[in-house]
């Protein structure tokens, strides 16, 4: 019942950046071989270019 | 990019994902997990422009007297971190509909409780809270509005109340589902009083 007692530390938390690319969001990634991205800087680039909206997932695994 | 691009974005909790226009400006969020076609189907709606805060802030204009949307107003806020902006949707949500026709008002007060927690006003933690409990005392949330309003005196230090609460909610519920835990920290408090008061004497 008390979330506050789940420490912080040791909780793997991470960001990755997939460009949505035409024909919708997991048909695109797959079919033309576009993966996650986990340079920010990267991801901005190749959707600037393509002229693409992104998906930003912030994540943790625990 | 984690911490520097969350903070970025403002992003407050995990899952959280944004879509984006080509230019990296937010176009909306989602926060929490959701079944993939409802996820796919978000996602289709922001890249369109439905659904999204703007495209709401802009409704609001129309339908600012409509409990039900104003609610969604003010989850869409919370889940953006703009506090202010939630804050005084839930608000209006509670003068909207002062009876909880729309059974949205309870929801609107533990969400301004939490708030206040958030930022540590344990005050204002335990107002909100209390009003669902003597207003809305058939709300499947007044339960949990009596645990906050016990825990809200255990933060401020008022460990003796925060015990009497914990107890009184024990014996009131000891069929919920809640009412061990209630009994332990009943019982942990009562042992910190105890330590308290043999530190304070044997010094």
């Amino acid at each position: 019942m008390n979330a506050s007692n789940r420490g912080v530390g040791g909780w793997m938390a991470g960001a990755a950046a997939l460009v949505l690319l035409a024909g919708g969001c997991s048909k695109g990634a797959k079919e033309e071989g576009h993966a996650w991205k986990t340079s920010y800087d990267a991801a901005l680039a190749d959707a600037g270019k393509a002229k693409r909206p992104i998906i930003l997932d912030f994540y943790t695994d625990w | 990019m984690d911490t520097t691009t969350a903070a970025r974005y403002h992003v407050r909790g995990y899952p959280t994902v944004l879509v984006l226009k080509p230019d990296g400006t937010e176009i909306d969020r989602i926060v929490g997990y959701y079944r993939a076609p409802e996820f796919i189907s978000q996602v289709e709606d922001y890249v369109a422009g439905r659904n999204t805060l703007a495209s709401m802030i802009e409704a609001e204009a129309t339908q600012g007297q409509n409990a039900e949307f104003v609610s969604k107003l003010a989850d869409k806020y919370n889940e953006h971190g703009l506090d202010a902006e939630a804050k005084s949707r839930f608000e209006r949500v509670i003068t909207l509909d002062p009876e909880n026709k729309t059974g949205l008002v309870d929801d609107a007060l533990i969400n301004l409780a939490r708030m206040e927690r958030r930022e540590k006003d344990y005050e204002g933690y335990r107002r909100y809270s209390q009003m669902v409990v003597d207003k809305y005392p058939d709300s499947d949330m007044m339960h949990l509005a009596k645990l906050q309003v016990a825990g809200s005196y255990k933060r401020e230090g008022n460990l003796a109340k925060a015990r009497e609460l914990y107890l009184d909610f024990a014996k009131q519920f000891p069929d919920d589902e809640d009412a061990a835990d209630a009994r332990e920290e009943a019982d942990s408090l009562g042992a910190q009083i105890a330590r308290e008061k043999a530190g304070k004497t044997g010094a």
